[in-house]
């Protein structure tokens, strides 16, 4: 009975060790980092986790690639973007894990003494090497986990409004909108946007959020669009339009204005009218002559 | 109530009482040099590690757990503090198109899974191509009797719309909060045309996961 026992258990073992369902993929973490640093400093490691969750022994190459915003707010990683993927290496080139092995590896910075102050971010990578392959696409898996190195030093926000546009006129109470901003300062900046509209009263008839707390990093240029919603039955005539964009730690503000003018429908219609009773008049004078 | 009794009643009274009692004194604390990202005094609980397993237990913290709102979220207590991962597999990391013909179109698929515990998600991006290929696709769709090479991203995170060329710095896929697990299933295609030069084509395509910032 014992026997039994123990062979059931050891089948139940081997079952278990042998037959269960394996990922084939890795693990990364922590996924975000922020360093801060002092020019000249050499002392300081970031590091990084990775687990091996595939049923294989894997081999991981270790990258540090640069990051930057494109137009639509994503995040681009890549060589060759950003100064400082240079002060940062891995300690090692490859790490090997056996099946389900965690391992802590290691980054080390180096910032050169000339180093600008400011905000630079960086992609830490675990790159899973691709299996030996003689077919025509051979797929390979990163994981990056973001470090945001902070260099000490004088650091001035500064965004710019660089394009705004407006339709010259509008009928309707949709009123599209398009801009553009720059941040040409060292830091990253959240960014609020208002969007307003006042009439030749000087009576506001619009007042929206449209972008609230956006990450603009470093060095990136965004592109909104959409259209705000306006009461109906707004006086006729130039409306000023207003970018009031609130941005960074300072709480500094950009503005930018446009002038729009405002047709609301029933307006059409009573300026043909008018014309329309312009010409009756007209003609009426005429036939009198 | 006998001595030995009474002993072991305030043996375990003190225990409980120990067990209960709360200790505030916890922060995040970092230098130059330095950075413990989480701390926490309590009664139980530590670092443990054996091969390739990893136990970080805690016991007796008050008031501990996540709980969130529309305008907040807290993690209480030191199993709640988030380091995030992000979790990537592929199922199948080498694709073979065959050879082609100018009656159909060839396709190879292969499913990227990630999973992270990120408040803010993740994208999945292309960091990395090499090798040769027949024509990118441009008019987004790989069509049977033309030269064209491209791939199409299906999966309620994919940003791909139809089929599209192979290019470094696309993002493929995004999603603004945690998950366990989102499949992007790829489709590489390629058709060729008469004119189609003979050879062997072969590309490397490294795609990166990272959390939204």
């Amino acid at each position: 009975m014992k026997k039994i026992l123990i062979t059931i258990f050891a089948a139940a073992l081997i079952n278990v060790l042998f037959t269960s369902e394996c990922s084939a993929g890795f693990q990364v973490g922590p996924l975000k980092q922020q360093i801060s640093v002092a020019p000249g400093s050499a002392d300081q490691t970031a590091i990084v986790s990775i687990v091996n969750s595939s049923n294989t022994k894997r081999k991981y190459a270790l990258k540090v690639l640069g990051a930057k915003q494109s137009a639509d707010g994503a995040i681009i990683y890549g060589s060759g973007m950003n100064i400082a993927e240079s002060w940062v290496v891995a300690k090692d080139k490859y790490v090997e894990l056996a099946p389900g092995q965690a391992k802590e590896v290691v980054f080390e910075i180096n910032v050169p003494n000339d180093a600008k102050a400011g905000s630079y971010y960086l992609g830490l990578t675990a790159e899973q090497t691709s299996l030996k392959s003689e077919k025509s696409i051979g797929v390979g898996g990163q994981i990056i986990s973001v470090l945001v190195l902070q260099v000490a030093g004088m650091v001035q926000e500064s965004l710019i409004i660089t394009e705004t546009t407006v339709p010259r006129s509008i009928v309707g109470n949709k009123w599209p909108f398009t801009f553009s901003i720059l941040n040409n300062g060292a830091a990253s900046v959240p960014v609020d946007v208002n969007i307003s509209a006042r009439n030749w009263l000087g009576h506001i008839v619009v007042d929206q959020k449209v972008i609230s707390e956006a990450m603009l990093l470093p060095g990136a240029a965004r592109k909104y669009g959409g259209e705000i919603k306006v009461k109906n039955f707004n006086l006729p005539g130039p409306y000023e339009f207003q970018y009031k964009i609130k941005y960074g730690l300072t709480g500094q503000t950009a503005v930018a204005t446009k002038t729009v003018w405002y047709f609301p429908p029933c307006s059409i219609f009573l300026i043909l009218i008018i014309i329309i009773a312009i010409v009756g008049v007209a003609k009426n004078q005429k036939k009198k002559m | 109530m006998n001595l030995r009794m009474k002993s072991m009643v305030a043996f375990i009274a003190i225990g409980l009482i120990l067990i209960g009692m709360p200790h505030p004194v916890a922060s995040e604390m970092s230098s130059a040099n330095y950075q413990i990202y989480a701390d926490s005094v309590q009664n139980g609980g530590g670092y443990q590690a054996a091969g390739s397993f990893i136990l970080q237990d805690t016991s007796g913290e008050l008031s501990s757990g996540y709980s969130s709102s529309s305008i907040y979220e807290i993690r209480a207590g030191y199993q709640y503090m988030e380091r995030g991962y992000l979790s990537f597999d592929i199922s199948d990391e080498s694709l073979d198109l065959g050879t082609l013909s100018t009656s159909s179109v060839n396709i190879a698929s292969t499913t990227i899974t990630i999973g992270t515990d990120s408040s803010t998600g993740y994208s999945l991006s292309v960091t990395g191509v090499s090798g040769s290929s027949i024509t990118d696709v441009a008019d987004g769709a790989v069509t049977a009797g033309q030269e064209e090479y491209g791939y199409a991203a299906l999966g309620s995170d994919s940003l791909i719309i139809g089929d599209t060329a192979v290019a470094t710095g696309t993002i493929i896929a995004s999603y603004d909060g945690e998950t366990n697990a989102s499949n992007i299933e790829l489709g590489f295609k390629a058709s060729k045309s008469a004119s189609t030069a003979v050879g062997d084509y072969a590309q490397s395509i490294s795609f990166a996961a990272a959390a939204n910032i």
